[in-house]
């Protein structure tokens, strides 16, 4: 761990996608030995656990052929971290029973990325942004991390007479995706020099909207 | 009704116009002070009509309003609601505001149609049918029982006889028919006003001074004309202070019993033989964009268009699909016709609704859109019958679990953003609190889409199933599988 966050500056952890959740006296349910195997609550829909089959409801027996005991809720911490702290990219198998049925599937860990973007503020607009990040359109259903979320507009400024409020998604702007803040970035640069009507997309409850920044 | 002795009208003969207007309480008094209140809508008469002529105008005109009661029978309860209709025609149709029925019922769960005529002891009432809600005009349609035929007299036998003489002015007077409550033997009284204002909404519409009529009753002019039909919650602006809100709070107030804003007669009688073909108000035509969103002025003028609407999705295995609409086109026209800017902006997406629904399914609907760099395009599509409605899914109640399972629609679909091949499962349409389905966390709306870990495959299935588990009784739990938002979790019902 040490020597990942002199390397990278951070701690870097694996994900998979799924939340754990203790068996208690679910054993008779599923119908499995005392003392064995985690329920699996939920799973990240466009995570690795999700791509490979995995499913809420399924119970995780072993991890590479280990197995897992996750009847208590502080058991499941060290479960998670069996997962966590593998490197970025490496294959993990998991043995998995779904109703009668008991299956391996094999998982590649991604990165665990934070929840919360990068953030960035355009001055001439009187605007504020947070970057989609992946974990934040899974949660949202949204279908990929275009975009940049208001966080907030500035009283008589561009974007607050335009409409835009905290909340929506910016999705593109003069037509331009908005797949990283460097895009928004330059346009805002653009404005700043000559400043010209700037027409952006965005959405608030999946519906969406055209607005105008004037100078 | 019986002569206008019933009526508690203290009408003067003939009607001062001099009455100073101060005495005059606002309307918000008078629902509390009544009968002030009457003397009071008299205030600002008809000119040049007399209140005698205008009570014998009343008097044949009252009986084209009734007082509508109905009980909705859900899984615990069963409600009144009250609600006033209009007579349409000499076989007892009555139509009734869209409002009144809550878009979650459906029409197997309304029961006990009663009409009531106005000022008469309740006691007496007269059974009806529930025919269906018409899509264009969102009216419900009644129909009463043939006794009560001969005491009804339609609206449209008081219709102008040419468009002209039907369309009202800006100032002119117009009155209504307004009732009061049932333990009141919804009795009828007077309303009247000028008309203030005329608007687009998009139906033409004239906004008064005053209330002159109750919400899904007819208006008149002096010559006792059918103008037009009162609205129902149509909105006034006020600023609230109090307490907790120094500063004041804008909020907006809705009178259930009178309205000041009514549908010009043009927007009524054209259209009332559209009564649906059966209780889920079928046929429904059926485009397929979703999200519309009207484009503001600036984005207007950066568009070089007068108003357009914006599409936000494009619904799977519509015509809009079919016809190469995408989502975030700009809608520019239908069938040639630019739409029209109408005030507020949010207008002009009514007026799209009604013009899919004022079309048949396979009448053929030709869209003008802006797309990418203000690139003109037409799309074009056939309209078809809108998938299987919320009013139309079956539903049952299992009470030993405490929740009612609902099919699984296509509208949920959109509401879930769940592609179509995911469309299986059941709904948890109403979950009764303190039950186990509630104790183990489910809550309305949530989807269910696995039961003892068997997917479901259809509703069938679910109820199968369901009603498996309450029979036996030897069960102590049952787990569902359901998802919520983009969340998808495990719950237990603990049965024992």
């Amino acid at each position: 761990m040490a020597d990942g966050l002199a390397r990278d500056g951070a701690i870097t952890r694996s994900y998979i996608g799924i939340v754990p959740r203790e068996l208690l006296d679910l054993e008779g349910f599923y119908a499995l030995a005392s003392n064995t195997g985690m329920l699996i609550n939920s799973v990240d829909p466009g995570s690795p656990a999700a791509t490979a089959g995995l499913r809420a409801g399924d119970v995780l027996l072993a991890i590479d052929g280990i197995a897992v005991d996750g009847r208590f809720p502080e058991q499941l911490p060290p479960i998670q971290n069996e997962i966590a702290s593998r490197p970025v990219g490496s294959e993990v198998i998991l043995t998995v029973k779904r109703g009668a049925e008991t299956k391996g599937y094999t998982i590649v860990t991604e990165k665990l990325e934070s929840q919360v973007g990068e953030e960035m503020a355009f001055e001439k607009w009187g605007l504020s942004v947070r970057k989609v990040s992946r974990a934040y359109a899974r949660n949202n259903q949204l279908p990929d991390a275009t975009g940049m979320i208001v966080l907030g507009v500035q009283p008589g400024f561009p974007a607050a007479i335009a409409g835009l409020s905290r909340g929506d998604i910016i999705t593109s702007i003069n037509q331009q995706k908005i797949t990283s803040l460097d895009i928004a970035r330059d346009i805002h640069a653009a404005y700043e020099a000559k400043p010209e009507s700037t027409l952006v997309e965005a959405q608030r409850d999946f519906r969406v909207s055209l607005y105008i920044l004037k100078p | 009704m019986k002569s206008s002795s019933t009526s508690a009208l203290p009408l003067a003969e003939p009607v001062s116009h001099a009455k100073p207007a101060s005495v005059c309480l606002s309307p918000r008094l008078r629902r509390f002070v009544q009968p002030l209140g009457l003397v009071c809508a008299l205030v600002g008469s008809i000119a040049s009509t007399t209140a005698a002529e205008i009570r014998d105008l009343w008097k044949e005109r009252l009986k084209s309003v009734v007082a509508i009661e109905f009980f909705t029978e859900s899984e615990l309860d069963r409600r009144p609601t009250v609600i006033f209709g209009t007579v349409i025609d000499k076989e007892g149709t009555v139509v009734f505001s869209g409002a009144a029925i809550n878009v979650r019922s459906t029409p197997t769960e309304l029961k006990d149609f009663r009409v009531y005529l106005p000022g008469e002891n309740v006691r007496k009432y007269t059974g009806a049918t529930y025919i269906g809600q018409d899509i264009f005009t969102t009216w419900h349609y009644l129909k009463v029982a043939e006794s009560l035929w001969p005491s009804l007299v339609p609206i449209t036998e008081f219709a102008g006889p040419a468009r002209a003489t039907t369309d009202v002015q800006l100032a002119q007077e117009v009155w209504g028919i307004a009732l009061r409550g049932k333990d009141e033997d919804f009795t009828p009284y007077f309303l009247a006003g000028r008309v203030a204002l005329m608007q687009t909404l998009p139906q033409r519409t004239a906004v008064c001074m005053d209330d002159v009529s109750g919400p899904g009753l007819p208006v008149f002019d002096s010559k006792g004309v059918f103008v037009g039909l009162g609205m129902s919650g149509f909105a006034q602006s006020y600023v609230q202070f109090s307490q907790r809100n120094p500063g004041g709070e804008q909020i907006a107030l809705v009178n259930i019993g009178e309205t000041s804003a009514f549908q010009l007669a043009d927007e009524v009688l054209p259209y009332l033989n559209r009564r649906p073909l059966n209780v889920f108000g079928r046929s429904v035509p059926w485009f397929g964009w979703y999200g519309l969103q009207p484009t503001d002025p600036e984005v207007a003028a950066h568009l070089k268009i007068d108003i357009g609407v914006v599409v936000s999705e494009v619904l799977a295995g519509s015509p809009a699909e079919q016809s190469g609409l995408q989502p975030r086109d700009v809608v520019v026209a239908i069938d040639g016709k630019p739409l029209p800017r109408m005030k507020p902006d949010r207008v002009v997406v009514g007026y799209l609704v009604r013009e899919i629904a004022r079309r048949s399914v396979g009448d053929v609907v030709k869209v003008t859109v802006l797309r990418n760099n203000g690139e003109r395009v037409d799309v074009a599509a056939k309209l078809t019958e809108e998938p299987k409605l919320l009013r139309e899914a079956e539903r049952k109640y299992f009470d030993k679990l405490g929740f009612t399972a609902r099919e699984f629609v296509y509208g949920d679909g959109i509401l879930r953003r769940a592609p179509v091949a995911e469309h299986s499962g059941v709904i948890a349409h109403f979950v009764k609190a303190n039950s186990p389905a509630a104790t183990a966390g489910l809550t309305t709306d949530d989807w269910i889409k696995e039961i003892d870990g068997t997917a479901i495959k259809s509703y069938q299935d679910a109820v199968n199933q369901l009603s498996a588990i309450q029979a036996d009784s030897s069960r102590a739990e049952t787990v569902l599988l359901i998802r919520r938002g983009g969340d998808t979790q495990v719950l237990r019902i603990k049965l024992k």
